[in-house]
Parts: C-alpha cells; sequence; structure tokens
C-alpha cells in the first residue's frame, strides 16, 4: 500500500483535447486533472461521449492524428511528460510501462493468427525473461486461468469463447510487465456470470503485480467493486473525484448523485425510478457555465458561470458552485 | 392456465447448423410453458445462448417453433387464419435492443410509427396524423417530430420513437427485448419509467427480457430463468431477486455487482464458462459449473420442484425424496 505523500506515478496536468488548435476549438476534454499512484485503481465513470475514453488514449499518445495534434497540458509518467515524448520513447511505454485492455477482445487479437503467436509477439519484446518462448507463453495463459493452455496456443481467437478472449487479451497485456494498466469498459461485452470472473481475476493479477490501473466504465456496480478512488466525468470534464466510498455515500455533485439514484437495484421494489432530464450534450452543444445546469435539479443564476473545481473534504474535489451536503439515503 | 394472453406450450425450437463439416442440431430452446397474464409483465433473465432472443421471435411469430405452440388468447397460433394473424399484429408489438438498427432511416418518424397502423382497417389519414402525434406525446417527444428523420434523434429519444411505433396500434402485449441495454445510464431510467407507465395506463402485458437482474426486478411481477434453453427457475421477480432457488440464479445474483463498495461478498461466487449449446452438458445443464452438484446431477435432468417462495426450480437438491 502507497500513502498519499508517495509521487503518484501518473500525474495528468491541464489536460485537453481540441479539435483543432487555439483554445477556442472545441474540446473533447478539458482541463483534466487526475494522479493515479502506484499499485491503485482509479475509476473513470461516465456516459458515452463524456470524453473518458479520449482521455484512456491520450495516455497512451494513440488518439488519431488530428486529435493527437490537439493535445496540450501534461501527462507526467515517473518523471516523464508523455504529451513530449517522442516516437522511440512512446514505443518503449506502450505495453512495456503502460498496457490497455479495450472493450472487445475480437477487435484487439487478430483473427488470422493463433493465440500462441500473438502472445509469443509480445513476450519476443521481453528480453530479460529467461525460458522458452513455448513455456512462457503458456505461463502466460495459465497466469489468467485459461485451462489446458498448452492446447490453446494452437486455437485462433473464434475458437474461443468471449471471456476466454478477453484473458487472452488480459494475459498479452500483462507480458511485459506493465506498471499502469488502461482497462476501457473490459467486460461490457461479457455475460455477467463472466464479467464477475473476469473481474476478481483482473484484481488478483493486479495484486500481484503491484499494477496500478485507471479502470474506465460507466457501471457503478464496476466501479465499487474495483476502485479506490473515482472520478466522474460529464461532457468532457471531471465534475468530481474522491475515495470510493465517499463518492458513494456522500456524492457532492447533483449529477454523481442523480446517476447513482437511477439505478435500479435488487433489494428495494420502487413504482419509478428517480430520472436526469434530457440527455448529455454532444461535443459541438455544450453549453455555457456548469456543463450539467441544463439538466440538474438545482440550477441558479450563478451556473452560467463555470465552476471552479473545489476540494470539499479531504481528497475529495467537486466542480460545483451548490454542492450537495447531506449523505446518500439519509433522506 | 385460462385468461393468459399468450401461452406457449413444450415450446422448443431446434436448429440444424453444420459445425467443422458435421450436420448438427441446436436446441435453443426446449420444452418451455408460459402464461402470460393480462396485464402483468414477465421478466426473461438469462446469459448469451440461453433461448432468450429465439423465444422472443418464436412469441413474436418472426420464428416457427419445431415443437410445441404458441397460444394467442387460447388458439394455436400456427393455424391462425391470415385475419387473425393480421389481429395478432396489431396486438402484440415489439421493441427491440438497438434503436439504430430498428428504426429504418430512410423513413419520416412519422412513416415509421404509422406503419402497424396498416394492420387496422378503415382508418382516415386524419386518424392516422392524430394517432402519431398522440403516441409521440406519450413517449415525451412532440408531434412535430413526425415529420423529422431518426438520425436527428439521439440513442435514448430513438427508443422513445421505436416505443411510440410498438404502442400506436393500440396493442395489447409488448414483447421488449433488451430495450435499455444499449443505453447510457441516465437514459435507461427514463425508458424504464415511460415503459412502466404505458404498461400502466393501457393495461399492457408485457414480456421483458433482460440479462440484469435488478432491471428485472423494478419491472416485472414474474420471472422465469433461462439456462440453455430451459426454464431452470421461476417465482416472482421478488422472490427470484432475493431469495433464490436455483444455484445458477444465486450465481446470477451473486455476479450482478451493487453500487456499494461495501457489499458483502458472496458466498457462492459464479464459476466456470457457458457451454456450447451444440454441445450441452448431461442431466442437468448447469452441473459443469455448479458448486453443489452431487453424482446424479449429471445423469438425470432434474424435474420442477416447489421452492420455499411459492416458484419452481430445476434442482436435484429440492427434491423432497432426496437422499444423498
Amino acid at each position: 500500500m502507497t500513502t498519499p505523500t508517495d509521487p503518484p506515478l501518473l500525474d495528468i496536468r491541464n489536460l485537453s483535447v481540441r479539435l483543432g488548435e487555439g483554445a477556442a476549438s472545441p474540446a473533447l476534454i478539458e482541463n483534466i486533472n487526475l494522479r493515479i499512484r502506484a499499485g491503485e485503481t482509479v475509476g473513470l465513470v461516465g456516459e458515452s461521449g463524456s470524453g473518458k475514453t479520449t482521455l484512456g488514449m491520450s495516455l497512451m499518445r494513440l488518439l488519431p492524428p488530428l486529435l493527437d495534434r490537439g493535445l496540450s497540458g501534461q501527462i507526467h509518467y515517473d518523471g516523464d511528460d508523455i504529451v513530449q515524448m517522442d516516437r522511440a520513447e512512446l514505443t518503449r511505454l506502450r505495453g512495456g510501462e503502460i498496457s490497455m485492455i479495450l472493450q472487445d477482445p475480437m477487435a484487439s487479437l487478430n483473427p488470422i493468427f493463433t493465440i500462441g503467436n500473438q502472445l509469443k509477439e509480445g513476450l519476443r519484446l521481453h528480453a530479460t525473461a529467461s525460458g522458452s518462448l513455448e513455456d512462457r507463453a503458456i505461463a502466460a495463459l495459465e497466469s489468467v486461468r485459461i485451462p489446458s493452455p498448452e492446447a490453446r496456443l494452437q486455437n485462433h481467437p473464434h475458437q474461443m469463447s468471449g471471456g476466454m478472449r478477453q484473458r487472452v487479451v488480459g494475459a498479452i497485456s500483462l507480458t511485459r510487465a506493465p506498471r499502469l494498466l488502461v482497462a476501457d469498459e473490459p467486460t461490457t461485452s461479457l455475460d455477467v456470470t463472466i464479467q464477475y470472473q473476469f473481474l476478481e481475476l483482473l484484481k488478483d493479477l493486479q495484486k500481484r503485480a503491484g499494477m496500478a490501473m485507471l479502470f474506465i466504465t460507466h457501471d457503478f456496480g464496476v466501479v465499487a467493486k474495483m476502485c479506490d478512488r473515482v472520478a466522474v466525468m460529464y461532457a468532457g470534464q471531471i465534475v468530481e473525484e474522491g475515495p470510493v466510498r465517499e463518492i458513494f455515500r456522500r456524492p457532492r455533485h447533483w449529477y454523481t448523485r442523480a446517476l447513482l439514484d437511477s439505478v435500479p437495484t435488487l433489494d428495494q421494489a420502487l413504482d419509478r425510478l428517480p430520472t436526469i432530464p434530457g440527455s448529455p450534450p454532444s461535443v459541438a452543444n455544450r453549453p455555457q457555465g456548469c456543463r450539467f445546469h441544463p439538466r440538474c435539479a438545482n440550477a441558479q443564476a450563478k451556473c452560467m458561470q463555470m465552476p471552479p473545481m473545489a476540494e470539499l473534504a479531504p481528497a475529495h474535489d467537486v466542480r460545483c458552485w451548490f454542492p450537495l451536503q447531506e449523505q446518500r439515503g439519509a433522506a | 392456465m385460462s385468461g393468459a394472453i399468450i401461452s406457449a406450450r413444450r415450446l422448443g425450437r431446434v436448429f440444424k447448423v453444420t459445425n467443422g463439416g458435421k450436420k448438427q442440431d441446436l436446441h435453443a430452446v426446449s420444452a418451455l410453458d408460459i402464461d402470460l397474464m393480462p396485464g402483468k409483465i414477465l421478466g426473461v433473465v438469462g446469459e448469451s445462448g440461453c433461448g432468450k432472443t429465439t423465444l422472443n421471435r418464436m412469441l413474436l411469430l418472426l420464428d416457427t417453433p419445431t415443437e410445441g405452440e404458441v397460444l394467442f388468447k387460447g388458439q394455436d397460433c400456427s393455424t391462425l387464419a391470415a385475419e387473425a394473424r393480421r389481429e395478432f399484429r396489431r396486438a402484440v408489438q415489439p421493441v427491440f435492443q438497438n434503436p439504430f438498427s430498428s428504426l429504418d432511416p430512410r423513413m419520416r418518424v412519422g412513416q415509421i410509427i404509422a406503419e402497424p397502423l396498416a394492420t387496422i382497417a378503415g382508418m382516415s389519414k386524419q386518424d392516422i396524423q392524430n394517432r402519431v402525434g398522440e403516441v409521440l406525446v406519450a413517449v415525451g417527444l412532440r408531434a412535430e417530430d413526425a415529420r423529422r428523420f431518426p438520425n436527428e434523434f439521439s440513442g435514448g429519444q430513438r427508443q422513445r420513437i421505436a416505443i411510440a411505433r410498438a404502442i400506436a396500434s393500440k396493442p395489447e402485449v409488448l414483447m421488449l427485448d433488451e430495450p435499455v441495454s444499449s443505453q447510457d445510464i441516465s437514459i435507461r431510467a427514463q425508458i424504464l419509467n415511460i415503459l412502466k407507465d404505458l404498461q400502466a395506463d393501457y393495461g399492457l402485458s408485457c414480456v421483458f427480457i433482460s440479462h440484469d437482474l435488478a432491471t428485472v426486478r423494478f419491472m416485472a411481477d414474474d420471472v422465469i430463468v433461462m439456462y440453455l434453453g430451459r426454464v431452470i427457475e421461476r417465482g416472482t421477480a421478488r422472490a427470484i431477486c432475493t431469495t433464490p432457488a436455483h444455484p445458477y440464479t444465486k450465481a446470477l445474483l451473486a455476479a450482478n455487482l451493487p453500487p456499494d463498495p461495501d457489499a458483502p461478498r458472496p458466498e457462492l461466487p459464479p464459476q466456470g464458462e457457458i457451454p456450447s449449446p451444440l454441445n450441452p452438458p448431461s442431466g442437468c445443464a448447469y452441473h459443469t459449473r455448479c458448486p453443489l452438484r452431487f453424482e446424479r446431477c449429471d445423469r438425470e435432468r432434474p424435474n420442477n420442484y416447489p421452492t420455499p417462495h411459492g416458484g419452481t426450480a430445476a434442482c436435484h437438491l429440492l427434491d423432497p425424496n432426496l437422499t444423498r
């Protein structure tokens, strides 16, 4: 366990991704500040179009060229700024230091090569390890609990189930022992019983490797299970960030609170679900001032100005002029 | 049971498939019985390959069962005359998961919604236009939206259009196949509320198919849980979601992640992979993943036994004559 005084592994400062150069161009994500410490899991929650995937992609500089040119701010990784890195440095970073698991394992794996072939590609780059390539590939499959790994090496992706494929993607992304894993909705395409097992596996692998994780999801249940801290994104900004318990028990932003309340649960039989009116704005139609105010139950005149991110409790920041006070479920 | 609007009796669907050059039978749905009562919502829960979409298609008469029958108000649907079939099409309407593929991008919203009205004889142009405006307002859109095209709407608004189309012909039954799974969380609650309101206002009966137990708990009165083409447990939504009897339902419940970081860890966490429906396990199909299995489970398919909360479950552990 690290203490809050350790320097963070990843320190994102004022990160923006704009469609074009100049501060006036529309921004996919805007003035993002976020820190991830070694071994820590930070959840990034938001709806589609909130910018969570753009943020994840920008950490590895995997944005399309047009957007990559619109990147500004800093991403300090272990002392270096990823935003300033050249090609050679990025190659060293990708897969080695920071790795990624994406939503659809079929899109991450190449359908015409065997699993073994694709695993060994990553292993070959890892010159320091001992043992034959074959043995290390088998060990990698064993580490993600794939039964009869020797036989599975000969399989093509289509011969495996979705859950199995995602475990192979996990094995590949962990071959070079990254220190940070960006998991972008890794279980959204999986069945619930398979999702559960994959999350357990991921947590276990993380603990053993002491790896940090940025976990991108829209599912608060997954956040509750996986994360130490949570950042909630809305329309390109982080609107609230804090320890996972604080966010669930005592959300300060009206958006966070309303989202949490709108999720049906097993233990209560409600007649109606509380809802948020309207839908999230597109990049081109983001409102003036607080981005959430047109949908907010407590919008006031002041909300026409953009609220700053303010620390309300230790390590709990919120972007709201009138943050919530009471605990959730207390009313 | 009498009085049901739609029933299935020993319903089955076998697909002939070719697997690696071999001809095989795929039992997508087997020996399924349901009764959808007027004004009730029946939840159908299960994971991939459990047959819930095949069931949906058969209940909509979009696919022909290979065994058993679908009854509409007591009448066997395979023998419906043209006129009665047209009445079925009016009375039973679908809402699908993805409103990006279920709405024709080249048709105006008004045309899309008016299409099912063709099943009703004698409606004038003005009647149709009025009805289109009425249902658009009922789902929270504006009557003027009839002139626009689907691409002018967000995902949530498109699903409202799909619902408006479904209720346009004043149906008695809605078949809802994962209607909120492709929606954002802030939109899901809106759509679920609309469906629940419409169901209550018009006294609709619904089949609500979902993989998410918490959503089914909110929507449904009764629930069936399916695994590899068979119903393995049935009961009230409350019983299924709080005191399930079948180990598979318990695993589904354990896999449901509550939005609470202090939620206790489940006693029986889910394990194993879903077997291929092409090669289902012997005996109880769940025995390969069941933490409570014993020797009888891989030999013998369990009967449906009564559960403590008034439902039934297909599990040998509930056999009152069980000796181990």
